[in-house]
């Protein structure tokens, strides 16, 4: 008996030993890292501890809610789909896009507008997906409006209605009626104007929204006729002038600064912010697109969204305006992977498909591209828009005109509608006549390598904090709103800064200096808010060390934060804190020391240090350290 | 006779290679003849391919000129119609236009709004279009989309302006839905391997079948066919012809797949392109055309092969029958010289018996009785010779491995050619230099015969007082066998070379009026060069014309270790077994006599006869065990022969059953003969004609 447990013993330590050495072997060979971790950038929150190969969709387009990620993850569930604002930095993100893609940034998608690139720039930068059968299903009147040269580069997402979205319960309340010509319309304001309600918004800022607002309200004056159509081919080809045809837009332009409704400020104003607003009860109505209510569901709306079509003079042609609200094309680079490329056209047959075409629909008023698939009777917007659209009043989208933002913005600023018409019809002729001058950018620095997004947000939060000269700086890394979506590329840095202009941030926003105590501070990079909304972002913070781990559930991804000489972050201290005004939610500030309106915006305060650094390299180490879960 | 067979043998060959040639020639001609009608062939498929899918594009062509015409048609009648009416509302515009077929009928206002005739709003895609519609007076056609809901075909025209609800319209149009052009203009060929389509110059496509299995699908055919695998000099060739607004054809390679490419122009903007996989589609016919043609080829070389058979068979024919006559041929000599070498003993036995019979004179009798013995000997040998040969050639003869000494061997040869050396006064050495010590395995009845045969010739073809020898020695070959070689020389009249190249084969001798004095069968050497090459061994013969001969034998033997005692040696003198009785079992009269008599007067053994082996078994089984002392058993009789009585005898239930000695006799000679006796349960087997040695030899082994 004594023999046979003894023999246990000795059999049980020899299989310890094994398991010990099989340890030990393992340990000797650590597992490769895990897609999408790396030490100095985050790629996304998405808790990746499967492996999956991880899909990148470049987005130009800010697609509110993540329905298109949560659909393709649904459909596609081997592998980590992640949506990559980097593409859509700064203003000109066309521009920005053909630098990353040159650059051979990793990307597997791309969600952009419709670029007004030459073919033979779209061949080298796109995917050509003339050969694909994907394109049965589309419209071919859609594909055709698209074509470059019989080519097909970027597939049509849905056409998104766009009208005047207003607040249906403060309407009811109010026994405010719809308006159903232009005179309801001004009258109308002037009723919830004298309520102390801000009566209308719409955000000049993008000269899209002056097309879509003052073309839809005078359609029936501008471009409804065989005669309008002629007139508007001849004027995008600049063999035409505004003066003795867009008068009415000009003249209503004219009413809209008369009567105050819209003022200089909607040339600077932030749409989110004017979309926080309404939902805020601010605003009685909205210029917005069909996807107002997507962003009212994302965004918590508490009342419901009625959806009115753009009133005319005569009120039997007010409707909708409809545009293509973005594109898919796939970058250049995956031919170079033909088994990815092989998935990603499979993403792309997906997303041309009924069952795709749907799950990107969902409730917005959108319209298909791809043949059979119609608004669901089922969308709660449906009741607002059904009588225009059985009368036919939906207009298409009218194509860019140079000229034509700065003639409006000249009424706002106090101009008359002839001159501004003559603004508008010198900048035509004078677009068709000369090329555009070459800009000429002074070299500021130089960067001695490139920088990930992260290490750039850490040099603007940098000199934000010295700019502003406080304990902190802060710059929001990698979201979309008052965030910072550049990276700085090694070489020189010229005084083009326009990649570091932030998005939702109008002229009146600017560094900030608040005070917040250390609770604070800690909340807020727990649990960071934009525009009343909790994102999933890191907030780079210079003079403070971080160690974050990005996979872990909202509220324990601060693993510790301390100051950046490693001292407490004392909970009851107060510190202040320099940030772009609308980066920091307003529960975590204390109170407001100072706004830095002097320093003008970020592209000032970035170029003033550049010059000063002359070379930067990045300055991460010991400030941030990433967490990642061990591969298995 | 032969040299007929021959050159008839020849001829025949010479033919032969005369048809193989002029066969290969209309091979070789039929060959290039098919290679050539096959090309032809596949040339005139692909022009009917071409012709076919040119055939198509017109059809096509005609169909959209037929269609556009037809709406064109449809929308000036409707206009025609609302100009006459003038409706003053929807319910008037759709009763003026009631009966009319068409798709959607459109009215399109001054201010560009859309209606159709139940007052439903209409939504194109693109509105620019309406410059075209109000800038021509004529049919205008647009392509667009209708509600975000379908493509769509627009045939506007403009109308006399009605205004209904207040609107005013000016232009009516029909909208044809893009999916009926489609059925109408792009089709599918080859089950759906091959289609047509409508496209622009840029290569977009206008209309395009819905489904096509492996032709171009997407959105610019160009880009299709590049994807498909199409070299970019085949597509850029396309697409300069369809720019350049060109009509015609091509072959491309497609993923390894030969393409023909029909393309036409329609009108400015568009061209038809008819694509077809040429492989694909034309692999039956390719496939019919390759089964004839080797239904052909296999009829072809059938009747090649018939035609070859029937001459091989011909050919074979003239050959057997050139063998058969050699075969008679040489049958006849046989047969002449057989004819020959018997007659001449027989006609000395007869000749002796007839003079013996009538002279009275004892002594003279005796003498021809002794000569004529001597034929008759003589006559045995030579059928025991033509036996020999006969089972030599047909290869049944059996080589026995038995022990023999060799020393005996000899010592009996010796002694039986110096018997008949002494006869005719020759001098007979024997020189064996070296005593066998050891026994050998092999056939000693065969080495016997062997020497006797060689020892004979010696004493026949040498002259009185000549001189014959005999030499035998052995080497040892390996650890198991021994070389035995015998020389058996003469110093008789030799022979001539040319006969020497001819000595072993039967009936062969040399003329020589010496030869002639003692012809025998002409068989002895062919028998001797037969048996020693059936032992292994080799024979050589050396001579010269009257200087003698020598042969010479070397036989391998294994040797046998053990040793035997020597045979008691055969008393040559009968002796008398007297009051010893056998049962002669003996259908024969004749040949029962010469036993009974033989035997009662050489040996004064009492015998018995039965004529049939079933009363020899009666007669033993009758008898009293011990009554007979012997069965001396013919094989060959009537009612039951001599093997089955044996066999019945054995298996009598009587003490003396198993014992009594049965001797066959037969005139059965051969060894297969022996071994059948020994199996039915035979102690012996006396070969007839009843040789007194053998006889007495058995007599004295049995009877003792």
């Amino acid at each position: 008996m004594m023999k046979r447990r003894m023999r246990k013993y000795i059999i049980s330590a020899l299989a310890l030993m094994l398991m010990a050495a099989a340890l030990c072997g393992c340990a000797a060979e650590p597992a490769p890292p895990l897609e999408g971790t790396a030490d100095n950038d985050i790629l996304t929150f998405a808790d990746n501890s499967q492996n999956k190969p991880i899909i990148r969709i470049a987005m130009q387009h800010h697609i509110p809610d993540d329905f298109l990620i949560t659909t393709l993850q649904a459909q596609f569930p081997d592998y980590l789909f992640v949506e990559d604002y980097t593409a859509s930095a700064g203003t000109k993100s066309i521009k920005n896009l053909q630098n990353l893609l040159d650059a051979e940034e990793p990307m597997d998608l791309i969600i952009t507008g419709l670029p007004e690139l030459p073919a033979a720039e779209c061949e080298r930068l796109f995917v050509n997906l003339s050969a694909e059968s994907l394109l049965n299903d589309y419209l071919l009147s859609s594909l055709n409006s698209i074509s470059l040269n019989g080519n097909i580069y970027f597939l049509p997402g849905v056409s998104t209605m766009a009208g005047i979205a207003y607040n249906a319960d403060m309407f009811a309340q109010h026994g405010w009626q719809i308006p159903t010509n232009t005179d309801e319309f001004f009258a109308l304001c002037e009723t919830i104007e004298a309520e102390g309600i801000t009566p209308f918004s719409t955000c000049f800022k993008y000269q899209s929204q002056i097309n879509r607002l003052l073309g839809c309200m005078c359609y029936d004056q501008l471009y409804m006729t065989p005669q309008d159509a002629a007139w508007l081919q001849e004027v995008q080809n600049g063999r035409a002038s505004f003066t003795g045809h867009m008068e009415p837009a000009y003249e209503l332009a004219q009413r809209f600064y008369d009567t105050g409704v819209i003022t200089l400020d909607s040339f600077t104003a932030s749409l989110t912010q004017q979309r926080n607003a309404f939902w805020d009860g601010e605003y009685a109505m909205i210029d917005y697109k069909g996807e107002i209510y997507t962003y009212g569901d994302a965004e918590g709306a508490d009342f419901e969204v009625g959806f009115m079509p753009y009133p005319t003079g005569d009120s039997q042609y007010s409707g909708y305006y409809t545009l293509p609200n973005y594109y898919l094309a796939l970058p250049k680079t995956l031919e170079a992977d033909p088994e990815r490329l092989a998935f990603m056209k499979e993403v792309l047959a997906f997303l041309s498909s009924a069952e795709g075409q749907q799950a990107i629909i969902r409730d917005s008023l959108s319209l298909s591209n791809v043949k059979g698939v119609e608004l669901s009777p089922d969308n709660p917007a449906l009741k607002y828009v059904i009588d225009a659209y059985q009368k036919g009043n939906i207009y298409p989208e009218i194509t860019y005109i140079k000229g034509y933002s700065e003639g409006i913005r000249s009424i706002f600023e106090g101009g008359s509608v002839a001159d501004a018409l003559a603004i508008t019809d010198e900048i035509i002729m004078h677009s068709s006549a000369t090329a555009e001058p070459q800009a000429q950018y002074e070299t500021l620095a130089t960067a001695e390598t490139d920088f990930t997004v992260l290490e750039t947000s850490y040099y603007i939060a940098d000199k934000l904090k010295a700019a502003a000269g406080t304990d902190i700086g802060l710059m929001i890394n990698h979201s979309f709103f008052v965030s910072n979506l550049a990276a700085i590329s090694a070489g020189d840095i010229t005084s083009n800064l326009d990649l570091f202009v932030m998005k939702g941030v109008d002229a009146q926003d600017c560094l900030t200096t608040y005070r917040l105590t250390g609770a604070q501070l800690r909340e807020l990079m727990e649990h960071p808010m934009v525009n009343d909304v909790e994102i999933d972002a890191l907030i780079a913070a210079s003079g403070l060390a971080v160690k974050y781990a990005p996979w872990n559930e909202r509220g324990s991804r601060v693993i510790e934060l301390t100051l950046e000489d490693g001292t407490e972050l004392r909970d009851d201290e107060l510190y202040t804190v320099a940030a772009w005004n609308g980066a920091i939610a307003d529960e975590y500030i204390t109170d407001t020391v100072e706004v830095h309106d002097e320093l003008g915006a970020l592209t000032d305060i970035l170029a003033a240090a550049l010059r000063e650094d002359k070379s930067i390299a990045p300055d991460i180490a010991g400030r941030v350290t990433l967490i990642w879960p061990e591969a298995e | 006779m032969k040299n007929d067979a021959y050159r008839r043998f020849i001829s025949m060959n010479g033919l032969f290679w005369a048809i193989a040639t002029v066969l290969l020639i209309a091979v070789a001609l039929s060959c290039f003849m098919f290679a050539y009608s096959y090309q032809s062939l596949r040339q005139a498929i692909q022009r009917e391919r071409i012709d076919y899918v040119e055939e198509i594009s017109a059809q096509i062509i005609n169909s959209q000129q037929f269609m556009e015409q037809e709406y064109s048609i449809q929308v000036q009648t409707y206009a025609r119609i609302l100009n006459n009416r003038k409706p003053e509302s929807l319910e008037e515009a759709r009763q003026s236009l009631s009966g009319q077929v068409s798709p959607e009928i459109l009215l399109i206002s001054t201010g560009g709004r859309i209606i159709n005739l139940s007052g439903e709003a209409v939504v194109l895609s693109d509105r620019l279009f309406m410059q075209d519609i109000y800038n021509n007076l004529d049919v205008v056609k647009l392509f667009t989309s209708l509600n975000y809901k379908t493509d769509s075909w627009l045939f506007a025209t403009p109308i006399e302006p009605i205004s209904i609800a207040g609107t005013e319209y000016e232009n009516v149009a029909v909208a044809v839905d893009a999916e009926m052009f489609r059925d109408n203009l792009a089709i599918s060929l080859f089950d759906h391997r091959g289609a047509s389509y409508i496209i622009d110059n840029d290569g977009s496509t206008v209309i395009k079948p819905l489904k096509t299995n492996i032709a171009f699908d997407g959105y610019n055919l160009f880009a299709s066919m590049s994807e498909m695998g199409a070299k970019k000099e085949d597509v850029a060739r396309l697409k300069l012809s369809i720019a350049d607004n060109d009509s015609g054809n091509f072959l491309i390679d497609i993923d390894r797949q030969e393409w023909l490419i029909s393309y036409q122009h329609i009108n400015r903007k568009n061209s038809i392109v008819v694509a077809i996989p040429l492989t694909v589609t034309a692999a039956q016919t390719y496939n019919g055309l390759n089964k004839t043609i080797i239904f052909a080829a296999t009829t072809v070389i059938l009747v090649g092969l018939i035609a070859l058979v029937i001459f091989l068979r011909l050919s074979y024919r003239d050959k057997e029958r050139a063998r058969q006559a050699l075969a008679v041929a040489a049958k006849n000599d046989f047969f002449s010289k057989m004819s020959h070498d018997m007659r001449t003993p027989l006609n000395a036995i007869i000749g002796l018996q007839i003079l013996a019979n009538e002279s009275d004179d004892i002594d003279i009798i005796k003498d021809y009785l002794g000569k004529s013995s001597s034929a008759a000997d003589y006559l045995l040998n030579i059928i025991n010779d033509i036996l020999d040969i006969d089972r030599i050639e047909s290869g049944k003869i059996i080589i026995a491995d038995q022990s023999f000494n060799m020393n005996q061997l000899l010592s009996d040869i010796k002694s039986f050619i110096t018997e008949i050396a002494t006869e005719k006064s020759l001098a007979f050495a024997t020189e064996i230099d070296d005593r066998f010590e050891t026994n050998y395995i092999g056939d000693p009845v065969r080495i016997k015969q062997i020497l006797v045969n060689l020892l004979n010739n010696a004493v026949k073809f040498t002259k009185p007082y000549g001189r014959i020898s005999l030499k035998a020695f052995h080497n040892a070959k390996d650890e198991i066998c021994d070389e035995v070689t015998l020389i058996v020389s003469d110093a008789g009249i030799g022979m001539s070379e040319e006969y020497m190249t001819r000595i072993f084969r039967p009936f062969e001798q040399e003329s020589s009026s010496y030869t002639q004095q003692y012809a025998g069968s002409g068989l002895g050497l062919a028998i001797v060069y037969s048996l020693v090459t059936a032992m292994g061994g080799t024979v050589q013969a050396e001579s010269k014309k009257g200087a003698g001969s020598r042969f010479t034998v070397i036989l391998p033997l294994v040797r046998d270790e053990k040793t035997y005692p020597l045979p008691p040696s055969v008393e040559r003198h009968t002796r008398s077994f007297a009051g010893k009785r056998i049962l002669l079992a003996e259908d024969n009269y004749i040949n029962q006599q010469v036993a009974i008599q033989l035997l009662s007067k050489k040996f004064a053994i009492t015998c018995e006869v039965a004529p049939d082996g079933q009363t020899a078994v009666e007669m033993f089984s009758a008898a009293a065990a011990g009554y007979y002392d012997m069965i001396l058993m013919d094989i060959k009789m009537p009612v039951m022969d001599g093997l089955e009585a044996t066999r019945h005898i054995r298996e009598l239930p009587r003490p003396d059953a198993k014992s009594i000695p049965i001797i066959g006799f037969s005139a059965n000679a051969f060894e297969e003969d022996v071994a059948l006796s020994i199996k039915a349960g035979m102690n012996g087997h006396l070969v007839k004609p009843i040789d007194i040695a053998a006889l007495s030899m058995v007599l004295e082994k049995n009877l003792k």
